[in-house]
């Protein structure tokens, strides 16, 4: 009979930050954090100590007094997609997102924390949510509030100090109106992406501007494309732009192959689906996915 | 260690070690109705429910269910006291070697608890964490579908 953690000893089941510290101050044991816990099918720590931390409180969301955003970090995937919140966000690019995350009794596990800070190439939220300019509040601690994407870790996955918990995903109020869209290419609808893109900007009178450029399943860790976000500023919109953003897209990113495809084939994929992922987000009517 | 925890309705205490998967706790109680495939959340024969929703209880430390409730495939029905979602699949021909099944029986029970009426695509993505080698989805979806009809 496999045991998921073999050597583990013990198994706390804190409901507050405080009661965490608490933990971390008694103990020298090798802890583990766990909100989701499905990471555990990929990786098995050696640790003595687990602390659940699925019972916190930070779940479900709330606009804050700014209008952003602010969704718990412990909201697992089959909930997130179920708010009205986040439906209408962006044209519904988070539901568009979760639509295509791993499948339903693994949704009602995956935390937005934790795939977040999984760290996994594949994983898909953080394509969207980078998009949004989404940045993320570790210990409820407003003073710890950081972009997700940061010019000097771009495309590595996000480090957090040992005994920080994520708590918070910050959604911009200024991106909730944005034209955006995610798609994901896998062999099945439940499989890791091939690639996946998320895309959103604004239209400034006839002309893109602000954009967002992002792709997953290629790179360490999903990573904005700045070179095609620069052919899309500025400009109108049509089938050219984006063809042009897509072969940009594809010339500029160091792909990586896997078990899945190859470089050379998701290159061909990803300036595809810049293309058509730019037209989803154009033609989204607002408020309406 | 102690875990406290309700399963198909009834209270039960059981030993347990920390890192017990919640998949062979159940088993070892008796609970055989729930099945290991691969053992890493891509199948869904160890599908429970836990709180009402369908999870992959291959990927649960049993310790993390204290205190709350889960259902298995014996607590839907039994062969004396089908279930009518049992009793559909088996009719429409939604069931061969059957390891998959309990898991799919869950997953809808579940679905049709909290939706009714669903639509085509709603059983799909309901059923996508359900994979089945023999008889295939389309036999499944016609069995739900017999039951939203009556
Ligand atoms: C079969 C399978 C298929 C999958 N398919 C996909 C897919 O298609 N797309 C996709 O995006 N994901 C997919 N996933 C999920 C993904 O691979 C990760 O397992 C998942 O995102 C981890 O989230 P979790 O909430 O379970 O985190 P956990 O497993 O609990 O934790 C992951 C890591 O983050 C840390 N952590 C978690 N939450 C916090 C927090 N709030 N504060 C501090 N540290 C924290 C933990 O210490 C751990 O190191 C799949 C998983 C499985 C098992
Ligand atoms: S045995 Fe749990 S998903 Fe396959």
């Amino acid at each position: 009979m496999a045991r998921l953690i073999a050597n583990l000893e013990r198994y706390h089941q804190p409901v507050s930050l405080a009661e965490i510290q608490s933990l971390f101050d008694q103990t020298s044991n090798k802890i583990k954090i766990l909100s989701g816990g499905t990471s555990l099918a990929f990786n098995r720590p050696d640790v003595s100590d687990v602390i659940d931390i699925s019972g916190l409180p930070f779940k479900g969301c709330r606009r804050n007094v700014t209008g952003d955003l602010e969704i718990g970090a412990l909201t697992t995937v089959g909930d997130l997609e179920e708010m009205p919140e986040v439906k209408q966000y962006a044209n519904g690019i988070l539901r568009q997102t979760t639509d295509k995350l791993a499948s339903t009794p693994l949704r009602n596990l995956i935390t937005i924390g934790g795939n977040i800070l999984c760290g996994y190439y594949w994983a898909d939220l953080p394509v969207a949510l980078i998009s949004l300019d989404a940045q993320i509040r570790l210990d409820n601690d407003p003073s710890k509030t950081f972009y997700m994407d940061d010019e000097s870790r771009r495309g590595k996955p996000i480090k957090i100090a040992d005994q920080s918990i994520l708590t918070h995903i910050i959604l911009p109020q200024k991106r909730s109106e944005y034209r955006s869209a995610f798609n994901k290419f896998a062999r099945t609808t439940v499989d890791f992406s091939i690639v996946s893109v998320a895309i959103s900007f604004v239209l400034d009178g006839q002309v893109i501007q602000d954009s967002r450029v992002v792709c997953g399943g290629i790179v360490p860790f999903p990573q904005r494309i700045t070179a095609a976000e620069a052919v899309l500023d500025g400009e109108r919109p049509d089938a050219k732009l984006f063809e042009k953003a897509g072969t940009i897209a594809a010339e500029s990113i160091q792909i990586r192959p896997d078990s899945r495809a190859g470089a050379q084939y998701r290159k061909t994929v990803l300036a595809e689906m810049v293309k058509t992922v730019s037209f989803s987000a154009l033609k989204e009517s607002r408020n309406e996915a | 260690m102690k875990l406290e925890v309700t399963i198909n309705n009834q209270k039960h205490t059981l030993d347990i070690h920390p890192g017990d998967r919640l998949l062979d706790v159940l088993r070892r109680d008796g609970f055989t109705g729930v099945k290991e495939g691969c053992g890493d959340g891509n199948c869904g024969a160890c599908v429970v429910l836990l709180n009402g929703n369908p999870v992959n209880s291959c990927l649960i430390l049993a310790a993390r269910v204290q205190h709350q409730q889960i259902t298995t495939i014996e607590g839907i029905g039994n062969p004396q006291k089908p279930h009518p979602i049992q009793i559909a699949f088996a009719d429409k021909g939604a069931v061969q070697c059957g390891f998959s099944t309990p898991g799919s029986i869950l997953s809808t029970f579940s679905l049709l608890q909290k939706n009714p009426k669903p639509t085509d695509q709603e059983i799909r993505r309901a059923l996508d964490g359900n994979l089945c080698r023999c008889t295939g989805y389309v036999k499944k979806i016609e069995a739900i579908k017999s039951l939203l009809n009556d």
